[in-house]
């Protein structure tokens, strides 16, 4: 690159570099779109790759990097021969197109270092593509981006001071005007009204424009002295009311040149302008034209190929060091909030401001946390998005036809956590591709579709995010991957026939382990999946493979959505404290005294929590990190070291309580802490367990300080951090006391499936959950129907029921309702006609008004116990279920409707039948 | 190594289970007092915890483990002595004065001292009133690279 011009990067200079890089980061993904539809690309996708192309040229010649432009332009022409349909679109051609594009990517990173670029071999690349045809014409060749290109500017005629003119202004200036998202004006300046009588002159007005924006043309020297006015263009950001007051001048006197920019609306858009911004190009000499297809500019504007990061229009570049230094800082105010707070609670009593402030900066603070945490916050396709070109090369090298898809690309994570997923997901994506995708000729033969895809899904859970990274290839073999670690000697052989499939795939994770036979420049190194395992356990994060033989694979992370401040909650025990990250909780139970013995268990040696019918693995921090704990004696003080290292070594269940209570009677109060203990159910992954500690504290936001190099090889911290009350204290690693207390947990999938299974296993031993409604019919005979399945209850009056023959009606609300009693439905005995007072239970889902007469409503209950189905039972009875010694024969709701829908049939019939006889 | 420096050499010194010890005033950032010091659990024996030094977290190291002397009230100290550039510093149980120290006066230490004596610190000092042990904070900042840890192992 020349070194003229780019020693030293002024201010403006690095604002094109950045909107270059802008434009390169947009013509990524459309290059690679255009090759996806080869031939059949539409002209939106390549307008839309060169627009990019033309405004890199523009800024590179604007900041005279003679290299860059000269580079866009050779792509340019290829880009041009492309949209006027002389050029098909062929992988080759994108693959120089994208080479032309990684040169101009070096190119912009190595602006300022001096570096002259070669770019000729890119060019003779781009030129063989056009050479075996005619050539370009040769004044588009010579013409370098330093030649001034005039273009042509029609004012948008509103009034008849415009009509008929053209200015031709600079086309570079207008494309950076168009590019800032500028109004172009054309304003007629009339000596007499709008300057003498005013009091200015000319170069005053001309001042005032400057001032405000950038004058693009003005014949102020042709005009002077024989028109009564001049005419000027100019590119400004204010809009044509705010334009004409501060220029004061008539605002028929001024006129857009552009109908893209006559509407905030569109403004805003940003999308549109982008759009606009490179039309001049498309359809080059005349902005007029541009007004009669703007809609076609807006539609491309919004096409797919964009990125939807572009969608953004106000924004500002911040330097990524000062956010992060805002950041620091931010925590460093978190910590003296922290501080401060316990010194202001003890003053609330003699202050009553006191708690105001405080409240009042505890919101400040969380605020501009926030705020400066979402400043950090970037879209995870900011990273995902540059896959598409990865996948493409890495399948193209080796012969392979992959799809890459990316789902919820707007995710957004701290911007730290997103470097640092860089690397993983790419080691991973190359896993996919060279491992995973079969050959295109396999896959035909396995019948599944010749394009492989992969497939990356990130989203939001929790306060963390999961991506998922799958694809459709081969799978792992759970066999192979045994027989290579056994050969590389990272398996003994006793464990070889005691691994499960999931502990078998799980060994690709060990260091040194590859399946590859030779060593290719894609993978087979043997350094893969063990630092991929590395780097996201420094994330805090957690990764799991699911993987199908034959069918394909899934990867699974778990990441933070940030690393700097965490919402933490504190526990200690014994004497000592520690945060556990809140995003890592499921729930907190507290094991009250005498219950805990009742709830925890102990099977060989092994402490489990049976909760809600589920088991949970327990771990004892106390025992995890070999805290001593003491019993004190409540008259001495003294204290005896704890010896027991779980409950169940002497005090089981019934023992334990009867051990209480003789404690609880007798003098013998010590403190145990077994009496009570909390519980921390944990979550790892989609994996649950729990932690017993001693005591809760409050939940603070703690700033989380890396582990120093003397304690970072311990895998129960994640980090440590400075409390409000200036106490150090460490940030418990989920993730590695699982591992430290080697709880395996299988993969999501199985755990899922044994979920699953246990809650069928449960719902059949102890039946679903009902609500029942028991009512009686007759003395002693109950029955229940579910809550569900009624409408209402109504409670009647003997005299209410209005017989016709046998059948029995009630008034309800203005219409009949036919009633029957049990005993018309099964062996049941009637309902005492004796009875002054009757309920009727409505049931739902019947096609006629119809009740059913009960003597008594008992209540309603919920039970989940087993319904005891016997042969015995009438047809419309589910079962019998023993409530409070009464035996309730539950009706089966549709087979109980079905019943009365008979009945209402029969009973029409009767009707019918009765009016016949009485006519 | 300081016995190429050819100035006079400015000692801190201090007591650590009744031994006079000093390091080089040169190798420390300052001198805190001790105050509550974190144990970290399971971390390595020469770690004796972290102290919150006006919102930097120190890593404390156990200097009496590292030299191996047994000293009572293994996780406390009266001062910290924090080395330069770093976030590391070593619990003592009593800050001396800071001695002048001719180059004359610098010893090889005794060939009888214990092996963990030989290898942290650098030179002997004879004093009218008895031996002060200099040592080598080079050394004892990078003990976690050449101590074995047996902790690590287990975890």
């Amino acid at each position: 690159m020349s070194s003229d011009g780019h020693d030293s990067l002024d201010a403006m200079s690095s604002e094109f570099i950045a909107e270059i890089k802008d434009d390169l980061a947009s013509l990524e993904p459309t290059l690679l779109a255009m090759e996806q539809k080869g031939a059949g690309t539409d002209d939106d996708l390549i307008n839309h790759a060169f627009r990019s192309i033309h405004s890199i040229k523009g800024g590179a010649g604007f900041i005279n990097f003679k290299e860059l432009a000269g580079l866009s332009h050779a792509m340019e022409n290829v880009l041009m021969r492309i949209r006027e349909k002389t050029l098909v679109i062929t992988s080759d051609i994108v693959d120089a197109l994208l080479t032309g594009f990684d040169k101009m990517k070096l190119m912009v990173e190595q602006i300022g270092k001096g570096e002259a670029s070669d770019y000729e071999k890119e060019k003779a690349v781009l030129q063989k593509i056009l050479n075996p045809e005619i050539k370009p014409p040769e004044s588009r060749q010579s013409s370098g981006p330093a030649v001034t290109e005039k273009q042509v500017v029609t004012p948008l005629c509103t009034s008849t001071i415009f009509q008929g003119h053209e200015f031709p202004v600079d086309k570079k200036r207008l494309d950076h005007a168009l590019a800032g998202q500028k109004f172009i004006y054309a304003v007629y300046v009339r000596f007499e009204a709008d300057l003498k009588a005013k009091n200015k002159d000319e170069d005053a007005i001309v001042d005032d424009i400057k001032s405000i924006g950038d004058i693009l043309f003005s014949d102020l020297e042709q005009s002077r002295r024989e028109k009564d006015g001049f005419f000027c263009v100019l590119s400004t950001i204010l809009d044509l009311p705010l334009l004409s007051q501060v220029l004061e001048i008539g605002k028929t006197q001024m006129t857009l040149v552009d109908r893209q920019f006559t509407g905030y609306e569109t403004l805003m858009k940003g999308i549109s302008s982008r759009a606009a911004k490179d039309k001049p190009e498309a359809e080059p000499k005349s902005v007029a034209s541009l007004i009669a297809e703007p809609d076609q500019a807006s539609v491309q504007g919004t096409s797919e190929s964009l990125p939807p990061s572009s969608l953004t229009t106000q924004t500002i570049r911040i330097n990524v060091d000062l956010i992060s230094r805002l950041m620091n800082q931010a925590g460093e105010l978190v910590l003296a909030r922290n501080q401060l707070r316990p010194f202001m609670a003890s003053n609330v009593k003699e202050n009553s401001l006191a708690s105001g402030i405080m409240q009042n900066l505890d919101m400040v603070t969380t605020d501009i946390q926030q705020a400066i945490m979402q400043m950090r916050m970037q879209p995870v396709i900011d990273l995902m998005g540059k896959y598409k070109r990865v996948v493409r090369d890495i399948a193209r090298r080796i012969s392979k036809k992959v799809d890459f898809i990316l789902e919820g690309g707007d995710v957004e994570v701290d911007r730290t956590v997103l470097e640092k997923l860089a690397n993983p997901v790419t080691h991973l994506i190359r896993n996919c591709i060279d491992h995973g995708i079969e050959s295109p000729e396999e896959r035909v033969r396995r019948s599944k579709p010749e394009m492989g895809t992969i497939r990356i899904k990130a989203s939001h859970q929790g306060g963390q995010v999961h991506i998922t990274i799958s694809d459709d290839g081969a799978g792992i073999d759970p066999q192979l991957i045994l027989s290579k670690a056994f050969e590389k000697g990272l398996v003994t052989e006793d464990r070889l026939d005691k691994m499960t499939e999931k502990e078998k795939i799980d060994l690709i994770f060990l260091p040194g382990f590859t399946t590859s036979e030779e060593i290719t420049d894609i993978s087979g190194r043997g350094v893969g999946m063990d630092v991929v395992k590395t780097n996201l356990e420094s994330l805090r994060g957690h990764i799991e493979i699911d993987s199908v033989k034959g069918e394909g694979t899934r990867v699974h992370l778990i990441i933070p959505l940030t690393l700097a401040i965490v919402p933490s909650l504190i526990v200690s025990t014994g004497e000592f404290k520690f945060a556990i990250p809140q995003v890592n909780i499921k729930e907190v139970l507290y094991l009250e005294k005498g219950t805990v013995q009742n709830q925890v268990e102990n099977i060989a040696g092994s402490e489990v929590l049976r909760l809600r019918g589920r088991i949970f693995p327990v771990i004892r921090l106390r025992n995890l990190l070999g805290i001593k704990t003491y019993i004190e004696e409540p008259g001495t003080g003294a204290k005896e070291e704890e010896k027991r290292k779980a409950i169940a070594d002497r005090r089981q269940n019934g023992e334990a309580i009867e051990d209480f209570k003789k404690r609880m009677q007798g003098k013998d109060r010590r403190r145990h802490h077994w009496d009570t203990t909390y519980v921390i159910i944990l979550k790892l992954g989609e994996n649950l367990f729990g932690l017993c500690v001693d005591e809760l504290y409050d939940i603070e936001e703690v700033v989380v300080e890396p582990l120093s190099e003397y304690i970072r090889h311990l895998k129960c911290f994640a980090g440590t951090t400075i409390l409000g009350n200036g106490d150090v204290i460490t940030i418990l690693d989920i993730q590695g006391i699982a591992a430290y207390s080697s709880l395996k947990f299988d993969s999501i999938k199985t755990e899922e499936a044994k979920r699953n299974q246990a809650n069928e296993k449960e719902a059949q031993s102890r039946g679903e959950k009902r609500n029942l409604i028991i009512f009686t019919s007759g003395k002693k005979e109950y029955f229940a129907l579910e809550l569900k399945s009624v409408s209402r209850l109504e409670p009647l009056n003997a005299k209410d029921i209005h017989y016709t023959g046998h059948l029995k009606h009630v008034e309800y609300k203005g219409h009949a309702v036919l009633l029957f009693s049990m005993d018309e439905f099964l062996p049941a005995v009637e309902c005492d006609p004796a009875a002054e007072e009757f309920f009727a239970v409505f049931p739902k889902q019947v096609s006629a008004r119809v009740g059913i007469i009960t003597s008594r409503i008992i209540d309603t209950i919920e039970t989940d116990q087993l319904i005891d189905r016997d042969d015995a039972c009438p047809e419309p009875v589910l079962g019998k279920l023993f409530i409070d010694d009464m035996m309730v024969q539950v009706l089966d709701h549709e087979k109980f409707t079905e019943l009365i829908e008979q009945k209402v049939m029969m009973a029409k019939g009767a009707g019918a039948s009765r009016e016949n006889t009485h006519s | 190594m300081k016995s190429t420096r050819n100035h006079n050499f400015q000692y801190i010194t201090f007591r650590l289970a009744r031994n006079l010890m000093g390091v080089d005033i040169l190798d420390i950032r300052e001198i805190v007092h001790c105050i509550r010091v974190t144990k970290v659990h399971r971390a390595p024996w020469f770690v004796m915890g972290l102290m919150n030094l006006r919102g930097q977290i120190l890593t404390i190291l156990d200097i009496g483990a590292l030299l191996g002397m047994e000293r009572p009230g293994r996780n406390s100290g009266s001062h910290v002595i924090v080395f330069k550039h770093t976030n590391v510093g070593f619990a003592v149980d009593q800050i001396g004065d800071v001695f002048d120290i001719e180059t004359e006066r610098i010893e090889a230490i005794p060939v009888n001292f214990a092996p963990r004596i030989q290898q942290y610190t650098d030179t002997i000092i004879n004093l009218p009133d008895g031996v002060m042990m200099i040592l080598n904070a080079e050394k004892i900042i990078s003990c976690i690279r050449t101590e074995t840890r047996p902790s690590e192992e287990a975890l």
